[in-house]
């Protein structure tokens, strides 16, 4: 007979796992205005009440859950020349994901039904140059729309922001067509998908 | 004199003749037993033992943004089972996944194709593309001129992502066909390896947002028999 004793290490693996588990979910986005402010406008007291802001050039907030999504400009009257430069600065929340900003232009003459259009559209049909660009912040001068104004490189991430510089000239000398109208611009800023 | 007949008492002799034959009996057994031969073998029944000695996870936009368990430490050993990886996907998202795998037990193993294991209500896994690379039986004690032993840095430490002085881009040249072989734990033997898996949403995927998505990736060390 023979008598076999084992002793020492019995543990038997033969294969052994090495495990990654990613956990992923959907990038959702989520932009607010944080601050904005006129740098520049030509408007002038047309009723000689003392003021502008609020009267012949209104600006207000459009809330949406608590946040700041949008503004309303409202300029009256605007004349051959009649300009508006100001910047403002939008906020990618901490809830939102890595982000590339974008924008597109609608006009409207009702204020209701809107047609997207282009920068070089604009100026045909209703007299408007518009440039803007975005924007870490003024640049060495501390003056914006110059040109050491600081370009933002995307995407930007959460919890960062930019200021968007928007300069709107109604550049409309021989257009007497367009006296008075009313007409209604939007410039809407769409947080999109990093460039791949 | 009146001879007698003995009479023999036969339950006597029956009682007799049973210590008889019990003694040569009980004496064989008894040297049958004390003479037994004894082996005594000691075996030690080696076991399959595969590390992540560490791992990286390189992505084109800000690596910040990927949570990782352990955290993320391409530079030093971590020495693991399991890892963990979150972040957020859009379409057309990917990343290069980088692990150094070492065999640390007695035997020899082969490293296969990893499965994927997914847990995905929206039907997202549909989207995905997945390609795994392999590097190995690399090591050989101190020749790759860098603190790390068990690997050459051109196939992991120097891939990089985004341009720099020497960066490789993923995938690093020269990847294998699986499974490696990687033998039993030693200081100079070759029982290290490196893989690199790239996890991409395509960017046609129409999945709407908002979805999850749980993707397990099991790689498998299996005893190389010889």
């Amino acid at each position: 007979m023979i008598l076999i004793t084992m002793s020492g290490l019995g543990y038997a693996a033969w294969n052994d796992n090495l495990t990654t588990v990613v956990s992923l979910s959907s990038a959702t986005y989520d932009l607010e205005i944080t601050e904005w402010h006129v740098e520049k406008t030509n408007s002038y007291d047309a009723n000689g009440n003392g003021e502008i802001f609020g009267d012949e050039l209104k600006i207000e907030n459009v809330l949406a859950e608590g946040q700041v999504v949008g503004l309303q400009i409202e300029a009256d009257p605007v004349f051959p020349s009649w300009e508006l430069l100001m910047v403002i600065r939008i906020h990618n929340t901490a809830t939102s994901w890595i982000t590339n900003l974008e924008y597109k232009i609608s006009y409207s003459w009702d204020g209701t039904n809107w047609v997207e259009t282009t920068k070089e559209e604009l100026q045909t049909l209703l007299g408007i140059i518009y440039t803007d660009g975005f924007y870490l912040g003024p640049g060495p001068d501390g003056i914006w729309g110059t040109n050491d104004d600081q370009p933002v490189s995307f995407p930007i991430n959460p919890c960062e922001s930019v200021w968007k510089l928007e300069h709107i000239l109604f550049d409309a000398q021989d257009r007497t067509d367009l006296q008075g109208k009313i007409f209604y611009l939007m410039i809407e800023i769409i947080a999109t998908y990093p460039q791949t | 004199m009146k001879i007698t007949k003995p009479v023999i008492n036969t339950k006597l002799l029956t009682a007799l003749l049973i210590p008889i034959l019990l003694i040569p009996t009980s004496a064989f057994a008894y040297a049958h037993w004390y003479d037994s031969t004894y082996k005594n073998v000691k075996m030690h029944v080696g076991c399959v033992k595969a590390t992540i000695v560490t791992f990286k996870v390189l992505s084109p936009w800000n690596d910040k943004l990927i949570q990782t368990w352990p955290p993320n430490n391409p530079d030093g050993d971590i020495f693991t089972d399991m890892i963990i990886i979150s972040t957020k996907v859009f379409p057309g998202w990917y990343v290069w996944i980088g692990f150094i795998i070492q065999n640390q037990g007695m035997l020899p193993v082969l490293v296969d194709i990893p499965d994927y294991d997914v847990s995905d209500p929206a039907g997202v896994w549909d989207w995905f593309i997945h390609k795994e690379y392999f590097y190995g039986q690399l090591i050989d004690g101190k020749s790759y001129g860098w603190p790390r032993e068990d690997v050459p840095r051109e196939v992991y430490a120097s891939v990089k992502l985004r341009p720099a002085k020497g960066a490789v881009l993923p995938p690093p040249p020269n990847n294998i066909p699986p499974p490696v072989y990687l033998e039993a734990y030693g200081p100079h033997t070759k029982n290290s390896m490196a893989m690199w898996i790239k996890l991409q949403l395509r960017n046609d995927c129409p999945i709407p947002a908002p979805f999850t998505i749980e993707i397990k990736i099991t790689v498998h060390a299996i005893l190389a028999l010889p």
